[in-house]
């Protein structure tokens, strides 16, 4: 895997449970007692953290433009990295105050 | 480029309210003409990155399953909808290292009311047990970050909210940030 953008942990002071690591339907994960560590990735065009299990193998997508770490409802969509969007998003707010509105 | 730390204790103002099935704001941070820093002047926005994430329970120990997520908003000049006081004004308290310049974020925590906040999707989101405590840390470049514009513009702050469908107590998170 690339360099991860993070990490994560959880720490289970119960019994085996089950949990989720994003809302987008995939299936429960079973946490066993104690720690439990990931690897996140953080994607470059919408900017939301994934959960990287281990001895998972995701779907980790790098898109072909930036050559960075997308997630896969991203790749859907054409090359526009989240640093442009909040670029643009900016520069819209500068220009809408500087009319006065 | 100044870290702070927010968290959503009650002592800084604004009780923990009981968690409940529809999704409730622990923390809410973004960019305010409301605030303004010692430096900035209204409408002085600044980006905000979020880099370390921790949440648990303070309740009596039980197997309750609870969903926590990270959701854009739109952060009105008076946080409309998110009712409670902002604790923005003690900004020299969250701050990391003394020497820097307190931040501009408007900070809100522990909302009464979530009336006003229409989420713009999630980009963090994490289910577990009661029991369980989690913690989540950015790799530098992987931080979530929210733009430096004001709500005439929209998706300008990030709200960390929590909802249980069994659970009522109450439930803790701080944040890590810095704004640039």
């Amino acid at each position: 895997m690339r360099n991860p953008g993070g990490f994560a942990q959880i720490i289970n002071g119960g019994p085996v449970h089950l949990g989720r690591l994003d809302s987008r339907g995939r299936s429960p994960e079973t946490f066993s007692e104690g720690l439990t560590e990931f690897d996140t990735a953080t994607c470059n065009h919408c900017n939301c953290v994934v959960h990287i299990k281990p001895g998972w193998t995701p779907k980790i997508h790098v898109c072909k433009t930036c050559f960075k770490f997308v997630c896969e409802p991203c790749t859907a969509h054409g090359c526009t990295p989240f640093e442009k969007k909040l670029e643009q998003q900016e520069a819209r707010d500068r220009a809408l105050r500087s009319y006065g509105v | 480029m100044a870290n702070a730390a927010i968290t959503n204790e009650s002592s800084l103002g604004n009780a923990q309210q009981a968690i409940s099935t529809t999704y409730k704001s622990l923390i809410v941070l973004g960019n305010s003409s409301a605030t303004t820093s010692n430096y900035f002047t209204t409408g002085g926005y600044r980006r905000g990155k979020v880099y370390d994430i921790l949440i648990g329970t303070n309740s009596a120990p039980a197997d309750n399953y609870l969903e926590y997520d990270l959701a854009p908003i739109t952060f009105a000049t008076t946080p409309a909808g998110i009712t409670g006081t902002l604790v923005s004004a003690n900004s020299s308290l969250f701050g990391l290292d003394p020497a820097d310049t307190t931040f501009v974020a408007a900070i809100q925590i522990n909302s009464t009311g979530e009336t006003g906040i229409s989420p713009l999707g999630s980009k963090w989101y994490v289910g577990v047990n009661q029991r369980a405590s989690y913690r989540w840390v950015a790799a530098p470049g992987s931080e979530i970050v929210y733009a430096a514009n004001s709500s005439a513009t929209g998706n300008n702050g990030v709200s960390l909210r929590t909802r249980s469908g069994a659970y009522t107590g109450n439930a803790t998170m701080t944040v890590l940030f810095n704004e640039q």
